[in-house]
């Protein structure tokens, strides 16, 4: 009979892994178990040593031992999943058994991920408001990202710690928000006051991810530039999106806050109707368009006037379905898409 | 910044309102602000002296205090290494409420600390209340009454949390700028603090000259020689001032220049005369090689051009940011050069930055003062050294060449009501202005309005407005009834088309995923070593330091993530996913919109099978879009290349397809439907999934197979089998159901058989709790439905 050591399990347990690593079919698979840890296995066998082991040797080889029984415990049982597999897509083929088929049925669908529901009935919402929809890229010029809207070249956002630019494009950024729009939409799609528009998509931040923050998430935003649009528009608008996009009344306040490209800034919370821990939801900063972004796309800010409003589609996505964390939306979890 | 109410009510003293209320008044008016804390003294908390401290026996860390209140001693243990005999301090008593580190409350009681018993305790700052301060015992000033109770020399306290906005940190990053915003949202005055008058300037003062060599970004510089002064603690109100804003009480000098930082928001400091290594102070851009130890103790070398305020051409400090040691007042210290001065923001923002140095003063110089400013500082802190410590001014020297000018601006009352929506009368306007400090000249058409000089952010009539739309209030803003339009806009094609696709994709079972627009590197690699890839300067992680080239190595990952899952019997597990997004790649030349970069729309999808089944999904989408997409369209479709196949792990074959979403959108009419109205949308149900949290530990699949009376419905065993295995069984699937009949030696019935998974939502399983619910779920089975297991 062998006697048990470390080198003997060792090898021991390396053959009869190799073993497994070649083999096919359950049958020889059951050979292999009984080979190794059946009750009259050479596992067992050796193990049955260990009490007539010294003291100290018994203590290291009996777990060293029994470690090893564990493992190949494991990798039998895998094995035996990964077999039973074959051999059913392998019935499956001949169609003489019915059985489970890794192929999708006809009759399954699929899922929508919970960010395109948001966004299409964000869409809806605002086409029903007379928006007109414009869309841009996500990586963009720094100038419309940033300088014609009021952020100027010393404003702290603009920074590296906030902002992915791009290595040997130093005109460009990953878009920090869709506010990009607010230039780029009505001048490549030569819009004249008045004009609605609706837009969204990824933006980016160099920010350090926790469940509220993503490196990558969305952003919806509306503008509206005519002769008199003014906050109480703004308030209705907002009121009307969030009041459809809930399902019931919503109640909108504004706050005073600030962001360079709009003026007076307003910070859009929404009595919280949603979680069920009451008080007020941050959801969006608003205002009216600065005369300055108005004169970046050659509208007349003494004639024209502006409101827009930003938020992140995440955000309202989180709220409404209860979703916890935002990098479940990025996380490409079945388990988590399959739910929506 | 972190705001004292009792400060505020000085600075007001009409101010009648809890500071619940003013946190909200400012929220909706001005910043977002909320209470975070405060404190109550307990009564029984008293002043005694330290007689005598002996070392602890048993404990090298502790002390032995004997401490005296007037009338009785008695010795308590004490950690703190501050502590010398002839301090008076604050005692608590056994049953005396103090504070603990998460500013929750806790008894005092009698205790024994390594053998020694220990009646009640010594308390630092921060066990009072008063502040963060926890270095060590809070030392009280020598004169205060030996037995008096504490809270008759300390106010009790509120603090509340304010996030000034950047536009208005020129003017309110202070006590005393919060209070002017608090006065005009409630009408009432502040009551402004006690200023000195001081001397005309001179260009020389007892020796001591100002020589500006960077102007361009030292707009102001004053110094205020005064001398005399007694150096000692400060008195208990500027102590518990400071800590209130989270400061740590220093000397008398230290705290005065300290609290006008706070209360005007105007960084100041004090040099020792005595010690500056010459009389001629100067501004200037730091040269290469030089270095100088701040008061925080840190040698640093100071980077080539960082502004430095030097003597004699030596550095002394670093200009609005931090002094240095070799200048710091002291003990011995009688005669004090104060600077009080105006540096250009991005200067001292810079340098901050590039040497981590976040200081009270660098943060409200990088935010940009008034240069007017450091006249009424100076003046303030003069008097508060006239009266705490004594000092006799000797002279001022001011350099301040171009004096601010006031930025006058035109303002029509009607742009606000234009701008609300609602009717804001020219008198409230008026109003409203006058109580931010404007000067208001209605005389003409349109207005001419004048800010007050600290009002850095008023630039323009659009600024006016907002100030009249914030005073008056936001909540007064009407809402309106909204209807659809009668003529909707055109849209553009692509939203509409790209939602039908994916529709069109989840109708053959697809599920869709989102990932970031970063490349997993090694999959990606492996899928395409070849397209150059953008790469991104600053990425936050190497994995991702890349902008992606295709959708496949997301979706892969998505694969390899989900393996366990997409590898279980069960037929509802999602096998396909897809997804819808940019791809980036670099852009030599061609007409791409934005110049360098080429960003392309795709649609891609992986799937279990072949790359037949995967061109039989195309072809099924084409079909139903009724479009013949060009060769342009499809840039892959087919197996997953081996490669990748290993490194995913995957036993059964993936296949994948990759659309160009914009060649496609061209072959597509827009879609005519008419769109949904308001009131469409109002009407539809408006039930929707809600998340359920799902495990992340592995699970465990086991087969159950039976017979039962063939009139009993496979639904019910799958009701029982959710029922019973509540909790544990996340997931049941009838993969058998047969009439054994067919098969012989079988009594008459039906067969089922179901895969189960078995999953706890917060540990790995192990098999004694599977076996346990499994036997249970046999058992109900065979009483309820009468089955025989198989």
């Amino acid at each position: 009979m062998t006697p048990i050591t470390l080198d003997t399990l060792t090898a021991l347990a390396n053959k009869a892994l190799a073993e497994l690593a070649t083999m096919q079919g359950s049958a020889a698979l059951e050979a292999w178990r009984v080979q190794y840890l059946g009750r009259n296995g050479a596992l067992p066998q050796l193990l049955r040593q260990v009490k007539d082991l010294p003291v100290g040797e018994r203590k290291i080889i009996g777990k060293a031992g029994n470690d090893i029984r564990v493992a190949l415990e494991k990798k039998y049982e895998k094995k035996q999943q990964s077999i039973k597999y074959q051999v059913e897509s392998i019935k499956n083929e001949t169609g003489s058994i019915p059985t489970t088929s890794y192929k999708i049925p006809a009759t399954q669908r699929g899922h929508l991920h919970p960010l395109t529901q948001s966004l299409r009935l964000a869409q809806e919402i605002f086409a029903a408001l007379g928006f007109q929809f414009v869309e841009g890229p996500d990586v963009d010029y720094i100038q419309y990202n940033f300088d014609n809207l009021n952020i100027n070249s010393e404003h702290p956002s603009r920074a590296e710690t906030d902002t992915f630019y791009l290595q040997g494009f130093p005109d460009l950024v990953l878009r920090t928000h869709v506010s990009t729009m607010q230039s780029r939409g009505p001048l490549t799609n030569n819009l004249k006051p008045p004009f609605k528009i609706f837009y969204y998509g990824p933006t980016y931040r160099s920010e350090k991810e926790d469940a509220t923050h993503g490196s990558v998430f969305h952003q919806y935003e509306f503008m509206v530039v005519d002769e008199k649009v003014n906050l109480s528009d703004l308030k209705s608008i907002v009121q009307t999106f969030y009041s459809l996009f809930f399902g019931r009344d919503m109640d909108i306040r504004f706050r005073p806050g600030y962001f360079p490209f709009v003026e007076p800034g307003l910070e859009v919370d929404m009595r919280d109707k949603v979680t069920h821990k009451g008080g007020w939801l941050e959801m969006a900063g608003a205002g009216m368009v600065h005369p300055y972004v108005l004169s970046a796309i050659n509208v007349d800010p003494g004639k024209y006037q502006g409101i827009a409003l930003g938020g992140g589609l995440d955000r309202l996505t989180m709220l409404k379905y209860g979703i916890p964390d935002i990098r479940l939306l990025y996380s490409g979890n079945t388990r988590f898409l399959a739910q929506f | 910044m972190k705001l004292s109410y009792n400060w505020l009510k000085e600075l007001l003293p009409d101010l009648k309102v809890t500071a619940e209320e003013v946190a909200e008044k400012l929220t909706m008016h001005a910043f977002e602000t909320s209470v975070v804390g405060g404190f109550t003294i307990d009564p029984a908390i008293r002043v005694v002296k330290i007689t005598k401290i002996e070392p602890h026996p048993n404990a090298d860390r502790l002390r032995l205090a004997t401490i005296n209140d007037g009338q009785n001693e008695l010795r308590v243990v004490c950690g703190a290494p501050n502590i010398a005999e002839g301090h008076v301090v604050a005692y608590a008593p056994p049953g005396a409420v103090v504070y603990d580190k998460d500013g929750s409350r806790f008894t005092i009681k009698n205790a024994v600390i390594r053998g020694e018993a220990s009646p009640g305790m010594l308390a630092s700052a921060r066990e009072l209340g008063l502040g963060a301060d926890h270095g060590g015992i809070f030392i009280l000033p020598p004169d205060t009454p030996l037995g008096s109770v504490l809270v008759d020399h300390i106010q009790n306290d509120l603090f509340l949390e304010t996030e000034i906005t950047p536009n208005r940190a020129h003017d309110s990053l202070s006590h005393i700028g919060v209070a002017r915003e608090l006065a005009a949202l409630y009408n009432i005055e502040v009551d402004e603090p006690t200023l000195s008058a001081l001397p005309e300037p001179t260009v020389e003062v007892d020796g001591f000259t100002i020589a500006i060599e960077n102007a361009a970004d030292t707009p102001r510089y004053m110094n205020v020689l005064v001398d005399g002064v007694k150096t000692s603690a400060s008195p208990l109100w500027l102590q518990t001032r400071l800590l209130a804003a989270g400061l740590r009480p220093i000397s008398l000098i230290v705290d005065i220049t300290n609290y006008v930082l706070l209360e005007y928001g105007q960084p100041n400091h004090a040099f020792d005369a005595q010690k500056l290594p010459g009389k001629k102070t100067g501004v200037r851009a730091a040269r290469p090689s030089e270095k100088i130890k701040l008061l925080d103790g840190q040698d640093i070398d100071i980077p080539v051009g960082a502004l430095v305020i030097t003597s004699d051409d030596t550095p002394v400090a670093l200009a609005g940011i931090m002094g240095g040691a070799g200048t710091e007042v002291g003990d011995s210290t009688t005669t004090l050069l104060l600077e009080v001065a105006n540096f250009r923001p991005f200067a001292i923002h810079h340098t901050a930055t590039s040497l981590g140095l976040r200081t009270d003063s660098s943060v409200r110089f990088a935010k940009a003062i008034s240069p007017d400013l450091a006249e009424v500082t100076s003046r303030r802190l003069v008097h508060l050294l006239q009266e705490l410590a004594g000092a006799t001014v000797q002279g001022v020297m001011d350099y301040y060449p171009t004096p601010q000018q006031p930025t006058k601006s035109i303002f029509s009352p009607e742009r606000v009501s234009s701008m609300v929506g609602t009717t804001i009368a020219p008198q409230q306007a008026e109003q409203a202005l006058k109580s931010l400090r404007f000067e208001v000249d209605t005389s003409g058409t349109p207005w001419q309005v004048v800010p007050p000089s600290d009002r850095l952010d008023i630039t323009g009539e659009h600024d006016v407005v907002e100030e009249v739309v914030r005073i008056s209030g936001l909540e007064n803003i009407p809402l309106q009834t909204l209807t659809s339009p009668e003529k909707y806009p055109s849209q553009p094609p692509a939203p509409h088309i790209r939602h039908q696709i994916r529709q069109a994709l989840v109708a053959r079972g697809f599920t869709e995923t989102y990932n970031v627009s970063f490349e997993p590197d090694e999959l990606g690699q492996l899928f395409d070593p070849t397209t150059p890839r953008l790469e991104i300067m600053n990425p936050l992680a190497p994995e991702q330091a890349h902008l992606r080239v295709s959708l496949l190595p997301g979706l892969a990952a998505n694969f390899i993530l989900n393996k366990d899952d997409i590898h279980k019997p069960f037929t509802a597990q999602p096998r396909a996913l897809f997804e819808v997004g940019e791809v980036f790649r670099p852009s030599p030349a061609g007409a791409t919109r934005v110049a360098g970069v080429d960003e392309e729309e795709h649609i891609a999808g992986m799937l279990i099978g072949s790359a037949a089944d995967a061109q039989a999904v195309l072809d099924g989408l084409w079909q139903s879009l009724g479009v013949t997409p060009d060769a342009k369209t499809v840039l892959f479709v087919g197996d997953v290349p081996p490669a990748v196949i290993s490194h995913m792990k995957y036993r059964l074959p993936v296949a994948a397809f990759v659309i160009q979403a914009s060649a496609l959108y061209q072959q597509l009419r827009p879609i005519s439907a008419e769109p949904a109205t308001l009131a469409d949308i109002a009407g539809r149900p408006s039930t929707h999934a809600t998340f359920t949290a799902f495990s992340r530990y592995p699970s465990v699949l086991r087969d159950i197979s039976f017979l039962v009376a063939s009139g009993t419905a496979a639904t019910q065993a799958h009701e029982l089998i959710m029922r019973v295995g509540k909790g544990l069984v996340v997931d049941c699937e009838l993969f058998d159901e047969f009439l054994p009949a067919k098969l012989a030696g079988l009594p008459p019935g039906k067969a089922l058989a179901f895969h189960l998974e078995y999953q706890a939502l917060d540990h790995t399983l192990n098999s004694q709790e599977v076996e346990e619910v499994h036997n249970r779920i046999i058992t109900a089975l065979q009483a309820e439905l009468g089955a025989q297991l198989r």
